[in-house]
């Protein structure tokens, strides 16, 4: 009997990589590139 | 030239960008000085005008006068000083006050561009929190595996899955700390426009006030000659 994954799980696929379940299936975990940038000026756009 | 290109640059540190922090600190500040200014008016209405006037009040009428239009002054600098001084009162704010009506501007920019202010961890603030929690859960879980785990590969690979899960934890923390830090600064810019509508009203109160103060204390008779002047006449 196998338990449902919860999201966050971790495991090793077959061929050896870390997956993680994120909630729909199980992928390979990555970070992830953070390019987001806003930045407050002295005036704001209005 | 070429050795120079090669040569590894010194690491300049990046000069540090205003934040809303900053913003906040600059509106409580301009807060302040509307309050300074607003009580300045308020001593100069009771340590002046009150002590070169009251000599020329005569009369019970003039005496009540005089005193209603200062307290109507008085009672427009205390409304100016309380409106503003709510816009330094603390504030918490939360990433469901983005709901908030007075928040529509900034809604209205992050609409713009989504990305900016939630990088690719979603289009809003549920998903910066489920992201949080996601990134948590596999970091916490990937410690424990990893902990439990023998094979010196499987360690390697554990170990740089949890690096990673810990920079997408930090990444998505400070775009929610970001996000949670605009909310503030659009709550305090949204108190100090109020005051300043208000300081603006109270500003009309303070005007009829001294008139009122003003009329009543004006001397009559000092505008009146003591004589009458002579009726001109043209002699020919």
């Amino acid at each position: 009997m196998s338990a449902e994954p919860k999201i966050g799980d971790v495991r090793f696929s077959d061929s050896g990589e870390v997956e993680v379940f994120d909630g729909t299936a199980w992928g390979p975990y990555r970070q992830i590139p953070d390019d987001a940038g806003v930045v407050l000026r002295d005036r704001t756009e209005e | 030239m070429g050795e120079d290109a090669e040569r590894p640059q010194a690491s300049v540190p990046a000069p540090r960008v205003p934040g809303p922090a900053d913003a906040v600190a600059d509106m409580r500040t301009t807060a302040r000085w509307t309050i300074a200014a607003a009580a300045g008016v308020g001593a100069l209405l009771l340590g002046g005008a009150p002590l070169t006037a009251i000599g020329k009040i005569s009369g019970a009428g003039e005496a009540v006068l005089a005193f209603a239009g200062l307290v109507v002054a008085l009672g427009g600098v205390g409304w100016a000083i309380w409106q503003t001084g709510e816009a330094l009162m603390p504030r918490i704010a939360t990433l469901d006050d983005l709901d908030d009506p007075a928040l529509a501007d900034l809604r209205a920019t992050i609409a713009r561009d989504p990305s900016a202010f939630y990088g690719p961890f979603g289009t809003s603030g549920a998903d910066l929190r489920k992201a949080v929690a996601f990134h948590g859960t596999v970091a916490a879980n990937l410690a424990v595996t990893a902990a439990a785990e023998t094979d010196p590969v499987r360690v390697r690979l554990l170990d740089q899955a949890l690096a990673d899960a810990r920079a997408n934890t930090e990444a998505v923390r400070r775009l929610q700390d970001r996000l949670l830090e605009f909310v503030l600064a659009w709550k305090v810019r949204a108190a100090v426009r109020r005051a300043r509508l208000h300081t603006l009203a109270a500003a009309a109160v303070i005007a009829l006030g001294a008139v009122l103060f003003l009329g009543a204390t004006h001397d009559a008779d000092a505008d009146r000659p003591a004589h009458p002047a002579p009726s001109p006449s043209v002699a020919r």
